[in-house]
C-alpha cells in the first residue's frame, strides 16, 4: 500500500521524466524489433514498418502505461483546471457576471454567518464550556437577572451535581492609574472564578479561594490582557503596581490571557477583584445581609461530568426551595409567581449575552434569506451555463467525436463550474469582510462598548469553502449533463448552429420561474419588515428626538456625595447652556429609551385599586426646562421652576395616563399624593405632561411621575444632560466632551449620543431586519431580472426568423413588443403563483417580529408581486425592443 | 510459423513476466523475445499489453526498474524481481498448476 502511494507520488512529481523514460523504453523496443527484422533478411524499410505496426497504437499504449501509473485522476484534474481557466478567460463577460452573482450570494451568506458565529455560535475560551450553566430564578415574568448571595452559597455548599459554582457581579468603575481616571468595566468574583473556568493567568497569578477568605481586607486586582496593554502599555512590571478603583487602592496581581474576556460575550471585563471587596467598590450593599435579588450577581455552575443538565436542574430546584424557606420566608405570592417559581439552568457555553436573545431570531431569518439569495444566484449561473452549453455544442461534439468519453467531458464542465464557484467564493469573502463591518454597525452599542470579534475564523472560512463547493456542484451538474447528452452527428453538421437539445429552453424558463418565486418570498419579507419599521416610526413618541444630544455622567465611585452631586449637576448644566448653538438644556436621571428605568410607588388618598398592583409607576427626577428640551408638551399646570428646591413644598408633574388612571374626570392640579421615597412629605401635583414612550417604541407608555431633581434627598449617581441645539445634535459632541473634561475636577462622561441614535438603537433589531431584507430583496430582484433578461434575449435570438415572417406578413412593432413582453409576464405570473405559498410560509415564521402588521397581509404580497412584474417588464423590454426592430429582409436571410 | 501463435489467456501475462525476470534482470524486448522462444514461438506477447503490465507490476512492487546497458551496448530499462515479486510468482505458479490440472482432469473424464 505504502509502496503504491510512494510510486504514484513519485510519478506525479516526476511526470516529465516518467514520460521521457517511457518514450525511450518504447523506442528501444522498436529499434530491437527492426534489428531483428533486418537479421531475418527483411529490407530496412519493411522491417521498420513491421516493427511500428506490431506496436499498434503507440499513443494508446502510452496512455495505458500512464493509466497504470495511477496519477491519471490527478493529472486530468490539473489539466481540467488549466483548460477551464483558459475557457473562462476567453469569455470575460460571462465569467465576470457569473463570479459577481456568485460572489454576492456567497458573500451575503458568509457575512450573515460570521455575525451568527460571533453572536450565537462561538464558545467561551475556557475549559469544557459546554459544562457551564447559569443558575437563574425564573417565573411567569421570565428569568430574573440578579441573584442573592445566599442562593449562590446554598448551591455551592449543598449541590452534588456541580463541580463548582462561581458568582460574578459586573459593574462600571472609575479606575485610576497614575493620575488618569477612566471609566472601566469591572467585576467582583468569588475566589474560585478562575479555577472553575479553568483559566490561568498569562502574567502574575489569578485570584484563588484564599483571596476571598478575608472580607474587605484583600485589595487585589486581575487585569484583562487588553486593558493591561491599553493602560500599562503591556509592561510586565505592572504586577505589583497599585491602581485605584472608585478611589480605593488595589494591587495588581496578574493579567489574564488575551483570548479571555469574562463570561459575557460582547463586553470585555477590564478589571476583576475578589467579591469580598464588593462593599468597598460596589453600591455599598452588604452581600450577606442584603435581602432580595438585588443587582446583577450572576451564579454560574460547572456540571460534574456524567451529570445531565436535567438531573442538575432537578436537584437545583430542591435546593432553591430550601433557600427560599431559609432566606426569604416572607415572600409575597406575587413575587413567587412572577419571579421565583422555579430555578433554571441556562447554558453558558457561548457566553452570556443580552444581544443573543434579541438577535438570534432575526439572524436566523436573515440566514434563511441569504440561502434563498444564493439559490437564485445558482439558478442564474446555471442558466448562463445552459446558454453557453449551447454555444459550445460544436466544441463538445468535436471532443466527443474524437473519442472523449461523455463522463470525461462532463467532468471538464463540472470542473469549470467548481472553478467558477471557487472564484465566486473568493469574491464573496471579500464582500463579506466589508459587509460584516457594516452589519456590526447595526448592533446597539449601549453604554458599554460592544466587543465582538467578527473577523472570520476558521469556522467561517470552512463555511464559505463548503458553500462555494456545494454551489458549484448545484449549478454545474445539470448543465453539464445536458451539454453532454447531444447527438454528435447533427451537432457537427454545418449550419446546425442552434440544434439545441429539446427542453433546454423550458429548463431555462423553469429556472427563471423558480427565481421569481424565491424573489417574491424575499421581496415580501423586505416589504413586510420595511412596513413594520415604518409603523414604528409613525408611533407618537410623546417627545421630540431631533437635534437633542444626550450626555451621561456618572458619580459612582467618585468623590461627589449627596448635595455635592446636585451642585455639580447645576454647574455642568450652566456650562452646557453656554455651549454655542445650544438652545435649551436640562438634565434628568433617566432618559427615554435608554434601557433603564426607576420604579416608584404612588399612594393617592381615596383611590382604590382594581387589582392591587396598580400603584407601581415609573419616576424620573428632572431639572426645570426638561420638558422644553425634550419637546414633551405640558398639558396642564406648570413646569418645575428654580423655586422648587429643598425645603419648599414637594412638587410633582404627572403623565396624562397617570392622571386619567388616578383622577378620572377630575383636575389633578393641586392634589396631594404620597410617594414611597418621600412618604413623610405629601407631594403636590403641579402639572400634567404628555405620555412618553419610555421602555421601547412598541411598549405602551408607562404611568410616570416627574420630580424636581433639586428636591431629591439622596441624588442618583448618574445624570443625563439633554441639549437641544440649533444644528445637527452630533455636531455638539466634541464641544460637550471638551467642556466636561476641561473641568478642574473631572467628572467621567459615561456616554455621549444623540437622542436619534438612542431611538435607532432601541429599534436596532427592526432596522437590521428592514435594511438587510431590503438589500437581499433588491439583490434577488436584480438576479431574477438578469435571469428574465437572459431567457428572453435568448428566446428572441432564436425566433428572429419567425418574427421576421410575422413582420413581413404585417405585424406591427406593438404586436411584436407584446409578443415578447407577454411571455415575460407569463413567466412572472407563474413565478408569483409558485412563490405565494413560500412567501406565506416565510411570513408566518417572521410574524412575531412585526409591529402593527400581520404576516401574509395581501397588500404586502401585492406590492412584492407588483415590483416583480415591473422588473420583469423592464428586463424583457430590451430584448423585446430588439425583436421589434428586426428587419424582415435580414431576418429571412438569417441562418 | 506465425500460424500457431496464440493469444495469451487472461491473467497469465503477469505469471510469464514474473517467471522470465526471475531468471535475471531483463529489458522489455528481451522479456517478450524470451517468452516467444521458450514457448516455441507459440506465445506472442502483444507490446500493447507488455508495457502497461510491466508498469503495473512495478507499481505493485513485484518488479523493480533500473537503467542499464543492453547486450548491444545501448541504454535500456531493465526489470528485476523483488522479494515480494518472488512470493507473488510462487503463489501464481501454484494457482496456475492447480487450475491447469483441474482443467485437464475435467477434459479427460468428460
Amino acid at each position: 500500500m505504502f509502496h503504491d502511494l510512494l510510486f504514484r507520488l513519485r510519478s506525479l512529481i516526476q511526470r516529465r521524466r516518467a514520460e521521457r523514460e517511457l518514450d525511450r523504453e518504447i523506442q528501444f523496443h522498436i529499434a530491437r524489433e527492426i534489428e531483428k527484422g533486418i537479421r531475418a533478411g527483411l529490407p530496412a524499410a519493411d522491417a521498420e514498418r513491421r516493427a511500428q505496426a506490431a506496436f499498434g497504437g503507440l499513443t494508446q499504449i502510452k496512455e495505458e502505461c500512464r493509466e497504470v501509473r495511477g496519477t491519471r485522476g490527478l493529472e486530468t484534474a490539473a489539466q481540467d483546471i488549466r483548460y477551464a481557466l483558459r475557457v473562462l478567460r476567453k469569455s470575460p463577460a460571462f465569467t465576470s457576471v457569473a463570479i459577481l452573482s456568485l460572489g454576492l450570494g456567497i458573500g451575503a451568506n458568509t457575512a450573515i454567518f460570521s455575525l451568527m458565529d460571533a453572536v450565537m455560535l462561538r464558545s467561551l475560551p475556557v475549559q469544557a464550556p459546554e459544562q457551564l450553566y447559569r443558575i437563574a430564578p425564573a417565573g411567569q415574568a421570565g428569568v430574573l437577572e440578579g441573584s442573592n448571595f445566599r442562593l449562590y452559597e446554598t448551591m455551592r455548599d449543598q449541590s452534588r451535581s456541580f463541580a463548582g459554582v462561581l458568582l460574578y457581579n459586573p459593574n462600571q468603575w472609575q479606575v485610576g492609574i497614575g493620575s488618569g481616571v477612566e471609566l472601566a468595566y469591572g467585576q467582583c468574583v468569588t475566589g474560585n472564578y478562575y479555577s472553575v473556568l479553568g483559566v490561568q493567568a498569562a502574567l502574575g497569578r489569578a485570584l484563588t479561594g484564599e483571596d476571598t477568605r478575608t472580607e474587605g481586607g484583600n485589595a487585589v486586582a486581575v487585569l484583562s490582557h487588553s486593558y493591561w496593554r491599553r493602560r500599562f502599555g503591556g509592561d510586565p512590571n505592572a504586577v505589583g503596581k497599585t491602581i485605584t478603583i472608585n478611589q480605593v487602592p488595589f494591587t495588581v496581581i496578574g493579567v489574564t490571557p488575551p483570548e479571555f474576556f469574562g463570561l459575557e460575550m460582547g463586553r470585555s471585563i477590564d478589571v476583576t477583584v475578589p467579591i469580598g471587596m464588593h462593599p468597598q467598590v460596589g453600591s455599598g450593599m452588604n452581600l450577606k445581609t442584603g435581602r432580595g435579588f438585588t443587582g446583577a450577581f450572576i451564579p454560574v455552575a460547572r456540571l460534574k461530568s456524567g451529570v445531565t443538565p436535567e438531573q442538575a436542574t432537578a436537584e437545583a430546584n430542591v435546593l432553591f426551595e430550601r433557600f427560599l424557606l431559609r432566606w426569604m420566608p416572607g415572600l409575597s405570592a406575587v413575587s413567587r409567581r412572577e419571579r421565583l417559581q422555579r430555578c433554571e439552568l441556562l447554558p453558558a457555553r457561548n457566553g452570556l449575552m443580552k444581544l443573543r436573545s434579541q438577535f438570534s431570531k432575526p439572524l436566523r431569518v436573515l440566514m434563511g434569506m441569504v440561502v434563498l439569495v444564493l439559490l437564485i444566484s445558482c439558478a442564474n449561473v446555471a442558466n448562463l451555463l445552459l446558454v453557453r452549453g449551447r454555444a459550445r455544442q460544436r466544441e463538445i461534439a468535436l471532443r466527443l467525436a474524437i473519442g472523449a468519453s461523455r463522463s470525461r467531458v462532463a467532468r471538464q464542465l463540472v470542473t469549470e463550474s467548481i472553478l467558477l464557484a471557487a472564484l465566486g467564493g473568493v469574491a464573496g469573502l471579500c464582500f463579506a469582510l466589508w459587509g460584516v463591518r457594516v452589519l456590526a454597525g447595526f448592533l446597539p452599542q449601549g453604554s458599554i462598548p460592544l466587543v465582538l470579534s467578527i473577523t472570520p475564523d476558521n469556522r467561517v472560512l470552512v463555511f464559505t469553502a463548503s458553500v462555494s463547493l456545494a454551489t458549484g456542484m448545484l449549478f454545474g451538474l445539470l448543465p453539464a449533463c445536458r451539454a453532454t447528452r447531444l447527438d454528435v452527428n447533427s451537432s457537427l453538421k454545418a449550419g446546425a448552429t442552434l440544434g439545441a437539445p429539446m427542453g433546454t429552453r423550458s429548463l431555462g424558463r423553469a429556472m427563471v420561474v423558480s427565481q421569481i418565486a424565491i424573489s417574491l418570498a424575499l421581496l415580501a419579507g423586505a416589504v413586510m419588515f420595511m412596513r413594520s419599521l415604518h409603523n414604528l416610526r409613525l408611533v407618537d413618541l410623546g417627545f421630540q428626538p431631533e437635534r437633542v444630544l444626550l450626555a451621561t455622567v456618572t458619580y459612582a465611585g467618585g468623590p461627589y456625595q449627596g448635595p455635592a452631586i446636585t451642585a455639580a449637576n447645576d454647574e455642568l448644566l450652566e456650562i452646557g447652556k453656554a455651549i454655542p448653538g445650544v438652545k435649551a438644556a436640562s438634565f434628568s436621571v433617566v432618559s427615554p429609551l435608554d434601557g433603564s428605568w426607576e420604579g416608584e410607588n404612588i399612594f393617592v388618598p381615596g383611590f382604590v385599586h382594581a387589582d392591587g398592583r396598580g400603584d407601581e409607576i415609573r419616576a424620573n427626577w428632572v431639572s426645570p426646562g426638561y420638558f422644553k428640551t425634550m419637546g414633551i408638551h405640558v398639558i396642564a399646570g406648570r413646569d418645575f421652576s428654580p423655586t422648587d428646591m429643598r425645603g419648599t413644598q414637594q412638587a410633582a408633574i404627572i403623565s396624562e395616563n397617570l392622571a386619567r388612571y388616578y383622577f378620572p374626570g377630575q383636575n389633578p392640579i393641586g392634589r396631594r399624593v404620597g410617594l414611597q421615597r418621600q412618604l413623610s412629605l405629601p407631594t403636590e401635583i403641579v402639572g400634567v405632561v404628555r405620555d412618553v414612550r419610555f421602555e421601547g417604541i412598541a411598549a405602551d407608555s408607562p404611568r410616570m411621575v416627574y420630580l424636581p431633581a433639586a428636591q431629591e434627598v439622596s441624588p442618583h449617581l448618574r445624570t443625563t444632560f439633554a441639549l437641544l441645539s440649533d444644528r445637527p445634535a452630533a455636531d455638539l459632541t466634541g464641544a460637550v466632551r471638551a467642556v466636561v473634561q476641561g473641568r478642574r475636577a473631572a467628572i467621567p462622561l459615561a456616554q455621549v449620543k444623540t437622542m436619534r441614535a438612542q431611538l435607532d438603537e432601541s429599534v436596532a433589531r427592526e432596522r437590521l431586519l428592514a435594511v438587510l431584507s431590503s438589500f437581499f430583496g433588491l439583490l434577488a430582484l436584480l438576479l431574477a431580472a438578469t435571469g428574465i433578461y437572459g431567457v428572453m434575449a435568448y428566446a428572441v435570438s432564436r425566433r428572429v426568423r419567425e418574427i421576421g415572417i410575422r413582420m413581413a406578413l404585417g405585424a406591427r412593432v406593438g404586436n411584436v413588443l407584446w409578443l415578447v413582453l407577454r411571455e415575460a409576464l407569463l413567466l412572472v405570473a407563474l413565478g408569483v403563483a409558485a412563490g405565494l405559498p413560500v412567501a406565506l410560509l416565510a411570513g408566518q415564521a417572521a410574524g412575531q417580529m412585526l409591529f402593527r402588521l400581520t404576516a401574509g397581509d395581501p397588500s404586502t404580497l401585492g406590492a412584492a408581486a407588483g415590483i416583480l412584474g415591473m422588473a420583469g417588464v423592464l428586463a424583457a423590454y430590451v430584448p423585446a425592443r430588439r425583436a421589434a426592430l428586426v428587419d424582415p429582409v435580414t431576418a429571412l436571410h438569417y441562418e | 510459423m506465425a500460424q500457431d501463435r496464440m493469444e495469451l489467456p487472461q491473467g497469465t501475462l503477469d505469471l510469464l513476466i514474473l517467471k522470465t525476470v526471475a531468471l535475471g534482470p531483463q529489458h522489455g524486448w528481451a522479456i517478450s523475445e524470451r517468452i516467444l522462444q521458450t514457448s516455441s514461438e507459440t506465445l506472442r506477447v502483444q507490446q500493447g499489453s507488455l508495457y502497461p503490465a510491466l508498469h503495473r507490476m512495478e507499481r505493485r512492487g513485484w518488479i523493480k526498474a533500473f537503467w542499464g546497458v543492453s547486450e548491444n551496448n545501448r541504454k535500456a530499462k531493465f526489470y528485476e524481481l523483488t522479494r515480494s515479486g518472488r512470493r507473488q510468482l510462487e503463489a501464481e505458479v501454484a494457482t496456475w498448476q492447480k487450475l491447469s490440472m483441474a482443467v485437464s482432469q475435467v477434459l479427460e473424464t468428460a
